[in-house]
């Protein structure tokens, strides 16, 4: 597509066959979309947009032709594979299977770009792509036996960066748990004290949570948020301890999280019956909100459908923009994408027909 | 010389050309011709050990060899890389 205007509002879908980009003024009424990009067999677990200079990147995961990341600098208009692909190296037992998560560094790291993938593993480049390391001390991290595989396989889907702090960083893995390093990768400490691994003998081990998504906000650097496996939480001490924030919601179970981009303390959720049930409880489809960090939660479900609804969001499927006034994406794996453009009290469709979704994420052209 | 047929899939690295022509003795050194002219085309073929993907075929002369990237090759041998069918 050609350069939409300045403020532009990009909502990049991920989906079982393909990628797909949706675009409005920032209004956001009159959406069109361009794509799909790859579309077949191709599935696409992630795009990322990056606010530093608007280059979009798709992470795509084929079963016969292997991983590869695609970028685009012109809205998708046309893609060109990075140089070269994260690997673990002939000398690792481990090898690329999936592509879970691509993160674009901070602006004081202009050319940096993380990704996470399965098995469970942490890659950075500091040249967009050209060349990637794999970030040993995590990757090779001593407590790595005790980590296992999710029904999504070992993960590492969340990348968590820190404006503030530009050494400090989190990452979560299903079923790990979250790591933190404070000195720039060099080192991680795993970071799950009270969250429930209700699997486990052990319900509350150092590691091995399932920790499905892990959200922040800059604003308030020393909270975090996670939805877990076992539980929603939230910690105010940079993960050292974790509070159950569950309380209020009709289940604790689900794969979403997401910050809104202004109220560090207003967060989304979307529930589902449980963990043999990926479904929403009593075919009742909802997106909740906190805007007291998990204090109280309200259902919004006006424009959703709330009856006899049996689809699910995985954790990749839901997104914010930066708008004025905030907007929230949904996609579910049944292939509809909903939007709020009036942060969540309203819903609509915005595509009916998608393949399952993977991943939603926004962007706002500069 | 032996002549690769590639697949669709794969001709972004060949610029869109469906056959390549190389000078091979064995399937290997194909690969690693086919990544000398085409860099990062391996990585498609094979995973990151080296070894074939599971959903990718090589025929020589119209035999599947079953990923064996040992196969030796004659002077005017025919090549397809093909990917498996699925369905369902």
């Amino acid at each position: 597509m050609r350069k939409p205007e300045a403020g532009s509002v990009l909502v990049l879908v991920g989906t079982k066959k393909g990628g797909f980009i949706f675009h409005a003024g920032p209004q956001r009424k009159n959406w069109k979309l361009s794509g799909p990009y790859y579309k077949g067999s191709h599935p696409i677990y992630h795009m990322a947009f990056d606010p530093r200079d608007d280059t979009i990147y798709a992470a795509l995961n084929s079963e016969t032709w292997g991983t590869a990341i695609y970028e685009s600098v012109d809205y998708g208009e046309s893609w060109k594979k990075l140089k070269s692909q994260p690997t673990f190296g002939k000398k690792s037992k481990l090898k690329v299977k999936n592509l879970w998560h691509i993160e674009p560094g901070l602006k004081s790291t202009p050319d940096r770009l993380y990704v996470g993938v399965d098995p469970a593993g942490l890659f950075v480049t500091e040249d967009r792509g050209r060349t990637w390391e794999p970030v040993e001390a995590l990757n090779n991290h001593k407590t790595r036996r005790q980590w296992s595989p999710g029904a999504g396989g070992m993960c590492l889907h969340s990348i968590v960066l820190d404006p503030n702090d530009p050494r400090k960083m989190y990452v979560g893995i299903s079923a790990a748990g979250v790591f933190r390093t404070t000195n720039d990768g060099e080192n991680w400490e795993p970071v799950n004290k009270r969250t429930r691994a209700d699997f486990l003998p052990n319900k509350y081990p150092l590691v091995g949570q399932c920790v499905h998504k892990v959200a922040f906000h800059s604003a308030r650097p020393n909270v975090l948020y996670q939805q877990n496996h076992c539980g929603v939480y939230r910690t105010d001490s940079y993960g050292d301890e974790w509070i159950d924030i569950g309380r209020g919601l009709p289940s604790s179970y689900g794969f979403p999280i997401v910050v809104h981009p202004r109220e560090a303390e207003t967060i989304y959720v979307v529930p589902e019956e449980s963990d043999e049930s990926h479904v929403p409880p009593n075919g009742h489809f909802a997106v909740y909100r906190s805007r007291n960090s998990g204090r109280t939660w309200e259902r919004l479900d006006r424009g959703l459908p709330t009856r006899d609804a049996y689809l699910g969001v995985l954790r990749e499927g839901m997104a914010v923009d930066g708008a004025d006034l905030c907007g929230i994406y949904v996609g579910t794996n049944t292939g509809q994408l909903f939007y709020s453009v009036n942060e969540g009290e309203n819903w609509q469709l915005l595509a009916e027909w998608l393949p399952p979704i993977y991943s939603v994420s926004c962007g706002l052209v500069s | 010389m032996v002549r690769i047929f590639m697949p669709l899939a794969l001709s972004e690295y060949t610029k869109g050309s469906s056959s390549i022509d190389v000078r091979a003795r064995s399937l290997k050194i194909v690969i690693e011709e086919l990544e000398r002219r085409f860099p990062g085309i391996r990585y498609r073929i094979c995973d990151e050990k080296g070894k074939v993907r599971p959903y990718v075929n090589l025929f020589v002369n119209s035999i599947n060899v079953r990923g064996r990237l040992n196969t030796k090759l004659e002077a005017n041998d025919v090549i397809h890389i093909l990917r498996s069918i699925a369905g369902g």
